[in-house]
């Protein structure tokens, strides 16, 4: 199932195109609604199970960008399954940056703009549902 | 050559002899990265790409930093500082030196490298820069007019 298929991916292939770091990568994604939207569309199994169809795919820059979206999806989702996914995508030779990307997951780089707090489980709310100390994404 | 994760990785040393973390992307798909740049021609009216420099043998940090052999995914002032770089201020700057696009987080998100410069006034803005974008080409562009972080650009010069 084309679990990605809502993703801005024309967007995001721009900044896959253009990212020289991927601190770059995962800051651009994080700040795009869609990925936003497609995190918390899907269960970390569905996302982890797609991830794994994805890298077995021809490396095109389209499977590209579909696989850093999921990786930053996960990345919004703290679960067991999503730890033990990012403790393996340190060893995963298959996709650029994957021990960086396993790095930001494991707060080893730091981002002042935003923390993740592994505690909550984050969901899109209706603007009139905001109430204080709710997270707000600014799509940049 | 040796492997660093999957990615082949050469020896890369500053000036001082500090190993710099480097990695070279081979068989990149060159035809999607292609309509990628020209969307990006279109949406940064003036740029100039330079032909045949899709690749992800190297990134606008090693193009500036390690003569287009290899891609360097972090660099820092302090590596920067052992390349004996010094910063320079805007009314000096000259084309060949380097510029640093500095994020909100302090990392240095691109660089390049200077082309022109409009010397009467020193302009920021008449300022061109030599720089790759990610994977995709080398661009000719007016300082401002491209995709990183502009509220924090630092000029650096290598002293000899």
């Amino acid at each position: 199932m084309e679990i990605e298929k809502n993703l801005n991916r024309e967007k995001l292939k721009e900044i896959v195109t253009i990212a020289n770091s991927a601190t770059f990568l995962y800051r651009s994604f994080i700040q795009n609604q869609s990925v936003v939207e497609f995190a918390f569309s899907f269960t970390d199994q569905e996302l982890i199970k797609r991830f794994y169809e994805k890298i077995n795919e021809q490396k095109t820059l389209d499977n590209s960008t579909v696989i850093y979206a999921i990786i930053v999806a996960l990345s919004l989702q703290t679960s067991a399954y999503s730890d033990g996914f990012f403790k393996n995508l340190q060893n995963d030779n298959s996709i650029k940056w994957n021990k960086e990307m396993s790095d930001i997951y494991y707060n080893k780089v730091s981002f002042n703009s935003f923390e993740r707090k592994p505690e909550l489980n984050y969901s899109i709310i209706e603007e009139s549902n905001v109430e204080e100390n709710d997270t707000i994404i600014f799509n940049l | 050559m040796t492997l660093s994760g999957g990615n082949p990785t050469i020896r890369l040393q500053t000036r001082k002899g500090t190993d710099i973390n480097n990695y070279q992307l081979h068989n990149i798909d060159i035809t999607q990265y292609e309509v990628q740049m020209a969307k990006l021609s279109q949406q940064y009216l003036g740029i100039i790409l330079r032909p045949n420099t899709i690749t992800g043998m190297y990134n606008c940090h090693g193009m500036t930093f390690a003569s287009r052999r290899t891609g360097i995914n972090t660099i820092s002032m302090q590596l920067i500082t052992e390349d004996d770089f010094i910063q320079i201020a805007d009314n000096e700057v000259l084309p060949g030196d380097v510029v640093l696009y500095i994020n909100d987080l302090g990392e240095i998100e691109h660089t390049g490298f200077i082309t022109s410069v409009d010397l009467p006034n020193r302009s920021k803005f008449t300022t061109m820069v030599l720089s790759k974008w990610g994977d995709g080409s080398e661009v000719i562009h007016a300082i401002f007019n491209c995709p990183y972080a502009k509220d924090n650009i630092q000029f650096v010069r290598c002293k000899n």
